[in-house]
């Protein structure tokens, strides 16, 4: 009941940006995504800045999509939002060279910025960091969806425009292989 | 995946490790609305049609669509299909043995008794039982003058009855509440059947009267049959039990009604059996004997054998017999005994369909003989115009000769 009140505002929301254009509608599916989104694009680029400037780029160029005069076919507005963020990632990659070394970099900065009371939580955390960054993308993108943004599997389907039970093979097997990275650097 | 690991990605989420900064956030959002608002003023705002578009665009699915085209397309072939169905259901509800329809009309109203089957409305399958004995006995009458056609309906209306006996019988075996409201239904219906099939029969020679019947016996003793039942278990109140009475009264009411037609039958039998002496005088008078049998035909009559007078006499002491019973039930009829009643029923049941098929084989031979009757009576005339001609003849040449003198 509440997902459907969810799904409904939202929808709701998106109706009153692309018929009227309402800015005030738009700020609130900003407020709906930002954190995903941003958490989606921080772990393919690694420097939250970049990040930032990505995520940002994403809902302007969601808004000026949404609000052009042509007919569009929007189901989801979470599938859009995500699949706009991919195509700027690969925009990213392209333009910056140095996208390999910023993995490291966060996931070093994050141990090194912190208190040494949490220094071994966050040792790990940052070595669970650097295995999912070994994983090919659509892995990568699964286990965020699932454990960091906790969607469903329905809802993940749809941003990746893949059936369910595709997703849950391909859970699966990300799964699989990040403990064996993970152990893998462990050792 | 191990705890460990899933342990850490929950605790990723939790410490919020990849999660943006709140006043970036904020300061984000600011600047976005600041950026949006100002694309708005420039822009074309939608026209109502357009907005009315994106509204359902985006309230309901695209899948929707693909959903909708296939059920559409499922619906098509089914709506064709049960079109077609329909329509050959409903041209071929006039249809009669013979037609091309008419199996599609049998198929029809089986797939009905196989529905209520399915349900297991066993009051809906013997109502659709005796729907379909109703519409075969109507067929009879339609086709009564084509004993082929009147065979097939006749084979279609025993299965029915068959059918219905059966689905009382199963009722009964197994405990159904609604067996006594099933044997009350065969009851009220079959006698309405009976009856006019008997019309049929009243009305004109038709050729099937044998067939006839078979039919008449074979419904009458599905409706006796549910009577049976009716009174062999208890009623439940007195008005079941008043009902009960009043349906088998009804039903032997029914029958000596029967009784006495038969016996009308049979008086008229006897008068044109004791006009045969006068017959045989008539041949004997006649120039010759086999003149005459060529004059009038071949008769089924042979002197020498069984006469005629002797067959109708026997079909006369069967149906005194069968006046008997009736008389006894006519008695049994003012008492309340109904279990008695019902038993005496069936004893004159199977009495008078033995009687029925004897008339109905002496009827065929009197008709004969009243045919025989009405062209001796001619040849008779003949004989005598004959005679009174050549008298004629006589005297006019007498006369003749007078003037010649």
């Amino acid at each position: 009941m509440k997902d459907l009140k969810k799904n409904l505002q939202e929808k709701r929301y998106l109706y009153l940006v692309m018929a009227k254009k309402d800015p005030q509608a738009f700020a609130a599916l900003y407020d709906l995504y930002v954190e995903k989104i941003f958490r989606f694009v921080l772990l393919k680029i690694d420097n939250r800045e970049e990040a930032q400037d990505v995520t940002s780029e994403v809902f302007l160029k969601v808004w000026h999509y949404l609000i052009d005069a042509q007919k569009k076919d929007i189901s989801s507005m979470s599938g859009l939002l995500y699949a706009t963020a991919r195509r700027l990632v690969i925009d990213t990659y392209r333009m910056r060279a140095k996208q390999k070394t910023c993995s490291i970099e966060y996931a070093e900065t994050l141990v090194h910025n912190d208190g040494m009371e949490e220094l071994a939580q966050k040792q790990e955390i940052a070595t669970l960091l650097k295995s999912i960054k070994q994983l090919k993308q659509e892995y990568q993108e699964v286990v965020l969806l699932r454990y960091i943004d906790g969607m469903s599997l329905k809802e993940i389907a749809e941003i990746l425009q893949k059936k369910p039970t595709n997703v849950r093979v391909l859970l699966h097997r990300a799964q699989k292989k990040l403990q064996s990275l993970y152990d893998d650097r462990l050792v | 995946m191990k705890h460990g690991v899933e342990q850490l990605l929950a605790q990723m989420k939790d410490q919020d490790v990849m999660s943006p900064d709140t006043s970036w956030v904020a300061k984000n959002r600011a600047q976005l609305l600041t950026q949006i608002s100002n694309t708005v003023d420039v822009r074309m705002s939608r026209s109502f049609k357009e907005r009315l578009s994106g509204l359902f665009d985006i309230f309901v699915p695209t899948k929707i669509f693909v959903f909708a085209r296939s059920f559409a397309v499922v619906f098509l072939v089914i709506a064709l299909a049960g079109s077609g169905w329909l329509a050959s259901v409903s041209a071929s509800s006039d249809s009669l043995p013979g037609d091309t329809l008419y199996k599609v009309k049998l198929a029809t109203e089986k797939t009905k008794v196989i529905v209520a089957g399915a349900t297991g409305n066993t009051q809906a399958v013997t109502k659709y039982h005796l729907e379909a004995v109703e519409k075969r006995s109507k067929e009879i009458i339609q086709v009564k003058k084509e004993p082929q056609k009147v065979e097939v309906a006749a084979a279609e209306l025993k299965k029915s009855i068959e059918s219905t006996k059966e689905t009382l019988k199963k009722a009964k075996e197994d405990g159904d509440p609604e067996a006594r409201n099933i044997a009350k239904d065969i009851t009220k219906k079959t006698k309405e059947i009976s009856q006019s099939l008997k019309e049929v029969t009243d009305e004109e020679e038709t050729g099937i009267e044998k067939e006839m019947m078979a039919i008449k016996k074979e419904v009458n003793q599905a409706g006796l049959e549910a009577v049976i039942l009716l009174t062999e278990e208890s009623s439940d109140t007195t008005e079941d039990a008043e009902e009960v009475k009043q349906l088998v009264q009804e039903q032997v009411e029914e029958i000596l009604i029967g009784a006495e037609e038969m016996k009308l039958v049979v008086v008229d039998m006897v008068g044109v059996a004791s006009s045969t002496k006068k017959i045989e005088d008539a041949v004997a008078l006649s120039t010759s004997k086999e003149e005459a049998e060529e004059q009038i035909g071949e008769g089924e009559y042979t002197p020498g054998e069984e006469t005629l007078e002797d067959r109708v006499k026997k079909a006369d002491t069967s149906v005194q017999e069968v006046d008997k019973l009736a008389l006894e039930l006519r008695e049994l009829l003012v008492g309340d005994d109904v279990g008695e009643m019902v038993k005496k029923a069936q004893e004159f049941q199977d009495a008078a369909s033995d009687a029925e098929e004897v008339l109905a084989e002496v009827s065929k031979d009197v008709d004969t003989q009243a045919e025989v009757a009405k062209e001796t009576d001619l040849v008779k005339e003949v004989e005598a115009e004959k005679e009174v001609m050549i008298e004629e003849e006589k005297s006019e040449e007498v006369v003749e000769e007078k003037g010649q003198e």
